[in-house]
């Protein structure tokens, strides 16, 4: 293992290289490409998604039959399985780095730490919007060829009755990424961050009200996945609330652990 | 240049930096001593901002280093060599840096073969052997062409190649006038490469200056003479007032003179010579000696030694 002297003056080096947001992005897009377990975890989470909704558009039996047939985005109904394993993929986007220490590389390369940050959050968000659309284009065509749900039949993607419903079900996917990123940057733990979003988050909603006094049992539809269900139902309900509150409630989680989250890398030691 | 005034750390009620004020030069290797936990790590730290000091300030060319737009082309860090993620290529984890600053793969490459590792920049760096992750580690430190290095014990299982390598390479470095600054246990290595020392214990400066000027400071340069005459060349030092040690019948260690000025009084006293050596402590000695009261950690067999 030889190794050359020369070190001065590189030609591949110019004047002006300094940190930029296009810099911090692309440096994020890179960590997540070339971590095996991070892209393994990601195409899971659509190949399931696709896998399972493909399944049962084909089938037909649950989505063309009785109350279901009148729903013309019955389809994304699965879409909460790929918003789970989008929860894990962004807690390991971040926790991989504390795991293996590069996070120390990472800020010290962008010592003010804010734009790592929200790189890594506009990149796994990027990538899993670019995807969950492309899963819903995909089953939407797929249920058009297939014409196993009646109310949907000839119906476009566009029309109110198709759209609402698939864009809920659609935005749940990079909101459950986003959602993971900002619970591994609050925790910087994988086992962790995932334990709190199945234990407090997801089965939360189920166990809290047995336990909780009656007059606070309520405090669980303000839970995000409540939220999220008023979403995916296109405007179907309006139980607990209508769509504007449910999306205050999204943002307002999203505000409250990213606000956390950025105290916490911010203000403590790396 | 690295200044840092009165850097404080505490966690807790722990003081694990307390009051450090200290300026490594550029255009010169300074090492940085200490005992295990006199606080070198946090120090290093605090100068890249990993750690936020309690109190004081620690810079680089008169800025923090969270306040640099560039900060890789002023400063590169080794802290830990296994901080590039097991899962990732050398060279995707020298992109994964460079990138942030519109650092290229040409750098990337190129500062792959400076260190030795351009054959197997494809390769995952959790397969790396330690003296593989240093090279890796110091390739990253490189990969803005800083004018600052800093390094955290860089040495640690290079081969001896490896290490007659980055003895080069630290010394070409601080020849082109960067400000090269390292940790190492390894006194021997750090005698044979560093100009200046930074010598810490339990968070305190113990000493700092030219190498020289630390032993010199703990351990007089004394000149060990053997000759026949040795009582005849005693006194004609002593009286000139310099101090005068008899080993044996033969030999005498003098202190406060060089060896030169021995040889003139002895060619002026018309005594033979048969040895005129200078002596002085090593590094590790004078270290040893400094840091005797400050060490944190101690097995009970080096007490009882």
């Amino acid at each position: 293992m030889s190794a050359a002297l020369a070190v001065s003056a590189p030609a591949t080096l110019q004047a002006g290289h300094r940190i930029t947001s296009a810099g911090l992005l692309r440096s994020e897009w890179r960590k997540l490409c070339s971590i095996r377990s991070l892209w393994m975890t990601l195409t899971a989470a659509f190949v399931l998604t696709i896998g399972l909704c493909a399944y049962m558009v084909i089938d037909g039996t649950t989505l063309g039959g009785a109350d279901a047939a009148h729903i013309p985005f019955g389809w994304t109904g699965i879409y909460p399985v790929g918003m789970l394993v989008l929860v894990v993929f962004g807690v390991l986007s971040v926790s991989t780095e504390y795991a293996s220490g590069s996070i120390r590389t990472s800020l010290t390369v962008a010592p003010r730490r804010t734009g790592v940050m929200l790189a890594k959050a506009a990149v796994v968000t990027g990538i899993a919007t670019m995807l969950a659309v492309a899963t819903t284009v995909v089953l939407y065509l797929l249920l058009q060829v297939t014409r196993t749900v009646p109310s949907a039949v000839g119906m476009s993607l566009f029309d109110p009755e198709m759209f609402w419903g698939a864009l809920g079900g659609t935005l749940m996917l990079p909101y459950g990424a986003l959602f993971g990123v900002l619970l591994g940057w609050l925790l910087r733990n994988a086992a962790g961050a995932i334990c709190l979003y199945f234990g407090l988050f997801q089965m939360g909603p189920q166990i809290l009200p047995a336990f909780l006094p009656e007059q606070v049992a309520g405090v669980t539809d303000y839970m995000p996945l409540a939220a999220i269900n008023v979403m995916r139902s296109g405007g179907l309900t309006t139980e607990p609330y209508g769509t504007v509150p449910a999306i205050v409630v999204l943002v307002t989680w999203l505000v409250v652990l990213g606000g956390m989250a950025w105290r916490r890398l911010k203000k403590f030691d790396g | 240049m690295i200044v840092s005034q009165n850097l404080t750390k505490r966690y807790g009620e722990k003081t694990v930096v307390d009051d450090l004020s200290f300026t490594v030069r550029p255009g010169a290797v300074t090492g940085f001593l200490g005992p295990n936990g006199a606080g070198k790590s946090t120090t290093m730290r605090m100068l890249v901002g990993l750690d936020r000091p309690t109190r004081g300030e620690i810079t680089i060319g008169g800025r923090r280093y969270q306040d640099l737009p560039d900060p890789v082309r002023h400063l590169g860090v080794m802290l830990d060599a296994r901080s590039a993620n097991p899962g990732r290529t050398a060279l995707n984890h020298l992109l994964v840096v460079g990138e942030t600053h519109g650092i290229g793969r040409a750098r990337a490459h190129e500062v792959l073969e400076m260190v030795g590792l351009g054959a197997v920049a494809d390769k995952r760096a959790g397969g790396f052997s330690l003296g593989m992750s240093q090279r890796l580690g110091i390739a990253t430190a490189l990969i803005g062409d800083p004018t600052t290095l800093v390094l955290d014990e860089p040495v640690n299982g290079l081969d001896p190649d490896g290490v007659l390598w980055l003895r080069h390479l630290l010394v070409r470095l601080a020849v082109e006038g960067r400000t090269v600054f390292l940790s190492s246990h390894l006194m021997s290595e750090l005698s044979l490469i560093a100009e200046d020392l930074v010598v810490i214990g339990q968070g305190r400066l113990l000493a700092s200056g030219t190498v020289d000027d630390v032993i010199e400071s703990v351990a007089p340069q004394t000149t060990r003479v053997v000759t026949p005459d040795a009582g005849r060349l005693a006194d004609a030092a002593q009286n000139k007032g310099i101090d005068v040690r008899r080993a044996d019948d033969d030999t005498l260690f003098i202190s406060g003179c060089t060896a030169r000025e021995v040889g003139i009084i002895a060619a002026a006293e018309g005594v033979t010579l048969y040895e005129l050596v200078t002596e002085r402590a090593s590094l590790e000695e004078a270290f040893m000696h400094i840091t005797r009261n400050a060490v944190e950690y101690t097995s009970h067999e080096e007490v009882a030694a």
